[in-house]
Parts: structure tokens; C-alpha cells; sequence
């Protein structure tokens, strides 16, 4: 196993990359989140895996984005969960980036990705679930190539998309996952913008 | 980060990876792989010839059948002399 991470490190070791995201949330969890830091999320339908989800700069703007979904969060059926966000700009730090915005990076996703399939399908029962999941395929995928930040345009509904359920797959943002918190520069996280549900 | 040294020796590494190691990473990423039964050839086997067959035979008995037993009719019945 020591082998394996010896060999990875000494291939992708790379100069550090510096980036800047953008996370909408409840603006009672702020002072908690500077405190401790950003609890990964593990949710079966995460965009590229578990982690801690951020809008950068790219795809439309990344705090517009964030406020349209810490708005569009807080409504659970009809009654708010919670009534005032918060937009909170976080320092990430990382060296194992995985920016699928571009052709070179998706391949190598997709060839990996055929290549677990076939891998599973050699040695596990027949089933469907392998396929099934984006999350758990990303998560299958960032693991074994021990990435530590994962970057990709996605289509998100804003709240008239939502309203009227239109889908897409025009990608209207561009969100990067920071599979860990240790990647997360905890002193530099700080108030962008807050409002009213 | 060097994309096609890590999709090379990526595709290689996993070729080669014991099943043990995969299925742990596949079960911390949120599948439940089940393992595919490897059948194994049996030495041969000596069988005893010495079994007696014997066949099981059953009864079939039928309920009892009535002939114009109801008492409805027991006028028309002629009486002993």
C-alpha cells in the first residue's frame, strides 16, 4: 500500500495551486464553520463526490451562484428552514487538482472510470449500481487517484428553473469539491455577502 | 500535474491491483460489491451401491356415498309387514 502512495505522490506531486471559492449556507452555521472549519458533505447524489462544495470563478458568477442556492436550500417544501444566508469566501490549497472543465482531464476521468467498471465486473456479481451513481463513481475514482480538489461546469436550477422544473445539460456554473477540510484554509474564511431569504 | 503519466500508470496499477484492496476501495466509496462464487473441480467421488429403493404407495379412500337417504323421503319408503 506504502508502495502505491509512494508511487502516486512522486507522479503528481505539482506546485501548489491556489484557488478561491464561494459557499452559501445558513447564517447561523457561520460562526461554527470558522471555528471548526467545513463539514464535508456525504450525500448519495453529490455533484463529483463527497466533499465540501464551492462556486468559483468561471461559468456565471460564483457568489450570485452561491446565494441562488443558499436561498433555494433553505426552502424545504414551503416552509424555510432557515431565514437569512450567508456567503462565505474560503482560500483553498491544493496540489492534486482534477479540473474536468477541460478535454485532457475528462479522459483520463473516463478511461479510469471504464476501467473500474470492467475491473468490477471481472470480479464482483453482475449489478447494476456500478453505473448508477456519478457520486459514488467519483468517489471510487478521486480516491484511487488520491485527488484533492475536483473542478467541473454543472447545471444547477436556479429558483425559476426550479419553480418551473426545467432541466438542462447546459452547464450554468462551475463548482469545485475539496474532497478533504485540511485543504481548506480555515483563517481565511470569511463574510462575502449575507441577506434575507 | 502530469494527466498522461497519471492515466498511464493509473490504467496499470489497477490491472494489476489484488481484489482485496479494490474491494475495500469500492466499499468506501459506497458500493456493496459482492463477490463472484469461484467453483472448484471435487475429487472424485465413490458412491454406495448398496442402497435399497423401496416404493411408498398410498390409499385413496373415498368419503361414504349416501342413496337417497333423506329424510324428506321417508314416506315413500314401504313399511315391513
Amino acid at each position: 500500500m506504502c508502495a502505491v502512495i509512494d508511487i502516486k505522490r512522486k507522479t503528481l506531486t505539482d506546485m501548489q495551486i491556489n484557488l478561491v471559492g464561494y459557499h452559501g449556507t445558513d447564517s447561523s452555521l457561520v460562526p461554527s464553520i470558522q471555528q471548526n472549519n467545513f463539514i464535508p458533505s456525504t450525500a448519495n447524489r453529490d455533484w463529483v463526490g463527497h466533499g465540501v462544495y464551492f462556486f468559483i470563478e468561471g461559468v456565471g458568477c460564483p457568489v450570485g451562484n452561491a446565494t441562488e442556492w443558499a436561498k433555494n436550500q433553505a426552502y424545504d417544501r414551503l416552509e424555510p428552514k432557515y431565514s437569512h444566508f450567508s456567503i462565505l469566501q474560503a482560500d483553498v490549497k491544493c496540489e492534486r487538482l482534477l479540473d474536468v472543465r477541460t478535454d485532457k482531464a475528462l479522459n483520463v476521468y473516463n478511461q479510469i472510470r471504464n476501467a473500474m467498471i470492467q475491473k468490477f465486473k471481472n470480479v464482483f456479481r453482475k449489478c447494476n449500481h456500478i453505473n448508477e451513481s456519478d457520486c459514488k463513481m467519483w468517489n471510487l475514482v478521486s480516491e484511487y487517484l488520491d485527488l484533492e480538489v475536483i473542478i467541473q461546469n454543472l447545471y444547477i436550477k436556479d429558483c425559476h428553473q426550479r419553480r418551473l422544473k426545467i432541466s438542462s445539460n447546459v452547464p450554468n456554473t462551475t463548482v469545485m469539491c475539496v474532497r478533504k477540510p485540511r485543504f481548506i484554509d480555515k483563517q481565511s474564511i470569511n463574510l462575502a455577502e449575507s441577506g434575507v431569504i | 500535474m502530469d494527466l498522461d503519466k497519471l492515466l498511464s500508470e493509473s490504467l496499470e496499477r489497477l490491472e494489476a491491483m489484488h481484489v482485496d484492496e479494490f474491494e475495500a476501495m469500492c466499499i468506501k466509496a459506497g458500493y456493496k460489491p459482492v463477490r463472484k462464487v469461484l467453483f472448484v473441480p471435487a475429487n472424485a467421488l465413490s458412491v454406495d451401491l448398496s442402497i435399497a429403493y423401496v416404493k411408498a404407495t398410498s390409499i385413496n379412500v373415498e368419503s361414504p356415498k349416501t342413496f337417497n337417504g333423506s329424510s324428506a323421503n321417508a314416506q315413500c319408503f314401504s313399511l315391513a309387514a
